[in-house]
């Protein structure tokens, strides 16, 4: 397919138009990063399945207005990123508890046979992901899991660069101080 | 390259994101140093730790579950946008009559704005048309205590498009017939489409023939009857038109009901305080904008205790007549007895605190409304230009920054904004404050709980530009008792310590709060709120 080959932000113009073929592309294109995105941020596979569809859908509505002054890629993840504010403004506001499936490895990867020790490095790293103070957090799922360089992720967040390296910088010591506090592990 | 030096680009390096010349220095010192070697390799195992995180697989229906949904949103756009505006327009009738506060720029965002024109047209002769939307809108609010979203959205529809002389539009067309198909609605609503039907598409009522069967002139004056509370009058004169024009069902229906209603009223004690009467009494004070006169009615009407629809009416004229903050203890009780469930009403309160507070001056207050409006979900439908100031005011880096270095945001029970120093956090700051704003200011504030025991010194440093040296950046000294402190720092004369006047002018790069008696000295536990830029003493 001739599409297949159009650059994100080409197919981008190409929804502004109407063209529901394009936004498909972008579908296939990004459905993994931003489901894993909102399951990191959320915790629940569920609710990172509603919010990418949600997400998707403020793309192709917004795509008439689209203009391309940065990576596609950083416009997605600035809309996903608002989608995620609200959710948790109301789950704030509505006194929330904890997501249910937090925690609860094994839901999230049916039928996957992993071996005990490594379920539980699993369990516990996703654990202190989710309890870390919110800035943090999403900088470090950014960086590391959606592989967004800061100058990017500054975009994002609307933030100087230099924020977003401190709050990784702390991020990265807020994981391992958790991690070793849990584990004992020393090594880390 | 010291380790210091070094420290700040080995994440950078780490990440691939330093630049070519800068690697080589440090790479070089990496040759040196076995401690930035082992911080280097720290990154890299925390890395491999965070890369077990399971990831989810592709989802194979999200294709077909984004299109699916697309397309049934594309389906229902028309009724969307209908629904859309009448829902919106409600939530601005019951904002409306909830508060008007004379926040003119919310009553035009609504589409509300020509209501008070509307009641200024009543004292024009011809305008009967305007006078019974108008008093549609008002009646269902306040005696019918039913709201019907879609006709009401209708209604303001018809009146905004006749004032707009818009006639002829197929949207009018689109909407009269709604109207007029709605069979179970109230007799108001049945005449109002007469009535707009008449005003709106004249050519279409001559070309028919029916204006001359129609006998307007004697439409007009029970209109005037009624308008009156000649209830008995208007009564016959509908009787008289139906005569006549036996397809004119409704307004015979009209005219028993009126009688009824006269019969009703005689019954009653009189005065104003009986049931009919006096509710229209309101309405009409409330019409001739004379709101203290409908507070009065409303304290009198109910000496047991007001229901939620009286207590939101009453905190509409409270806030009306120039009373605010009655308002808004009102609104705040009544926003403690609606029960949770009550999503509409509540949001509706939740905003008008928002403006009321807005209005008030307590910002922090009135964001912590608007927030909680946002989060039971109604707020999302209209452009509420007070909380986007709002963000702005306290985000934007004018008052409050949002992106405190060693902090982190919490909200404090009573709508403050507490910085909490991070455990492992050596100074709190921010790097290239907003531009040109520290000049309009006198005093830099802040309020600072100290844990310790004892006096401590810490100090409030400013840098003028990008690694400004001792000489040439601030260091004022600021002592902290133990507990709870105000610090204010004043700006104007304040010296560099080479002795020169910092300009305020122009940007600074960077301010920050230390407290580095030793190495050692972290900020853990000590709680920084409402940072502020303020003038005069």
């Amino acid at each position: 397919m001739e599409q297949n080959t159009l650059t994100n932000e080409e197919l981008m113009l190409l929804c502004g138009k109407g063209d529901k073929k394009c936004l498909e592309i972008l579908i296939e294109r990004h459905n993994k990063p931003l489901i894993n995105y909102f399951y990191k941020l959320l915790g629940n596979a569920e609710d990172s399945r509603d919010f990418t569809q949600q997400t998707f859908m403020k793309i192709y509505e917004k795509a008439k207005s689209y203009k391309v002054t940065a990576k596609f890629t950083t416009w997605m993840y600035t809309i996903a990123r608002n989608m995620y504010i609200n959710e948790i403004i109301r789950r704030q506001k509505v006194k929330m508890g904890p997501l249910e499936e937090h925690g609860n490895y094994k839901s999230a990867n049916p039928g996957a046979e992993i071996k005990v020790e490594k379920e539980e490095t699993a369990k516990i790293i996703k654990e202190i992901i989710f309890l870390l103070p919110a800035e943090f957090k999403e900088v470090l799922i950014l960086h590391v899991y959606q592989g967004l360089r800061c100058s990017d992720i500054a975009l994002v967040l609307k933030c100087p660069e230099g924020t977003v390296w401190s709050r990784l910088h702390y991020a990265y010591k807020h994981f391992k101080k958790e991690y070793q506090k849990r584990t004992g592990e020393n090594g880390l | 390259m010291d380790c210091k030096e070094a420290a700040i680009n080995i994440l950078k390096y780490f990440s691939g994101e330093l630049s070519r010349e800068e690697t080589g220095v440090l790479e070089e010192h990496f040759s040196g140093c076995a401690a930035c070697r082992k911080e280097l390799q720290e990154y890299q195992k925390v890395q491999d730790k965070l890369l077990q995180y399971p990831e989810l697989g592709f989802d194979s229906s999200m294709r077909v579950c984004v299109l699916s949904a697309l397309e049934e949103k594309e389906t229902n756009t028309f009724w969307n946008s209908v629904l859309k505006y009448s829902f919106r327009l409600v939530l601005g009738t019951v904002l409306l009559l909830a508060l008007g506060l004379g926040y003119e720029r919310l009553y035009l965002r609504l589409d509300l704005s020509d209501l008070e024109t509307s009641a200024e047209l009543l004292k024009t002769p011809g305008t009967e048309g305007v006078d019974i939307v108008l008093e549609h809108l008002l009646l269902r609010e306040i005696a019918a205590k039913e709201i019907d979203y879609v006709s009401a959205g209708n209604f303001q529809n018809a009146l905004f498009l006749l004032q707009n002389k818009n006639t002829g539009n197929e949207k009018v067309r689109l909407i009269l017939r709604d109207i007029s198909d709605r069979k179970e609605e109230k007799l108001w609503s049945l005449r109002t489409a007469k009535k707009l039907k008449q005003m709106l598409v004249p050519e279409k009522a001559e070309a028919g023939g029916t204006s001359a069967a129609f006998p307007a002139e004697l439409l007009y004056k029970a209109y005037a009857e009624e308008k009156k509370q000649n209830y008995e009058a208007a009564a016959l004169l509908y009787r008289e038109i139906i005569k006549n024009n036996p397809s004119e069902k409704e307004l015979g229906q009209l005219a028993k009901i009126l009688l009824k209603y006269t019969s009703k009223g005689k019954s009653a004690a009189a005065g104003v305080t009986a049931a009919g009467d006096g509710k229209n009494r309101i309405k009409l004070q409330l019409l001739s904008l004379d709101y203290e006169g409908a507070v009065k009615s409303l304290e009198a009407e109910n000496p047991f205790g007001h229901n939620a629809d009286q207590k939101y009416l009453l905190a509409f004229c409270y806030g009306r007549s120039g009373n605010p903050e009655k308002a808004a203890v009102l609104l705040e009780k009544l926003n403690t007895s609606l029960g949770a469930g009550n999503t509409e009403q509540k949001s509706a309160v939740e905003i008008n605190l928002g403006i009321l507070y807005y209005g008030l001056g307590n910002k922090e207050k009135a964001f912590r409304h608007f927030s909680k409006a946002k989060a039971v979900g109604m707020v999302e439908n209209i452009d509420l230009s007070e909380y986007n100031n709002l963000v702005k005011y306290l985000f934007a880096g004018n008052i409050i920054p949002n992106d405190i270095n060693g902090c982190r945001i919490k909200e404090g029970g009573d709508g403050q904004f507490i910085f909490e120093a991070l455990a492992d956090a050596w100074w709190v700051g921010e790097f290239r404050p907003k531009e040109g704003v520290w000049k309009d200011y006198d005093y830099f504030k802040f309020e600072l709980y100290n844990p310790k025991q004892e006096k401590i010194t810490m100090t409030f440093v400013v840098k003028p530009y990008k690694d400004a040296g001792y000489k040439n950046r601030l260091d004022y000294p600021v002592v902290l008792n133990p507990g709870k402190n105000t610090v204010e720092i004043e700006l104007a004369g304040a010296m560099t310590n080479g002795g020169v006047v910092l300009d305020w002018k122009k940007s600074i790069a960077q301010w920050n709060l230390t407290y580095v008696k030793n190495n050692t000295s972290r900020l853990e536990g000590f709680q920084i709120s409402n940072f502020r830029l303020e003038k005069g003493k």
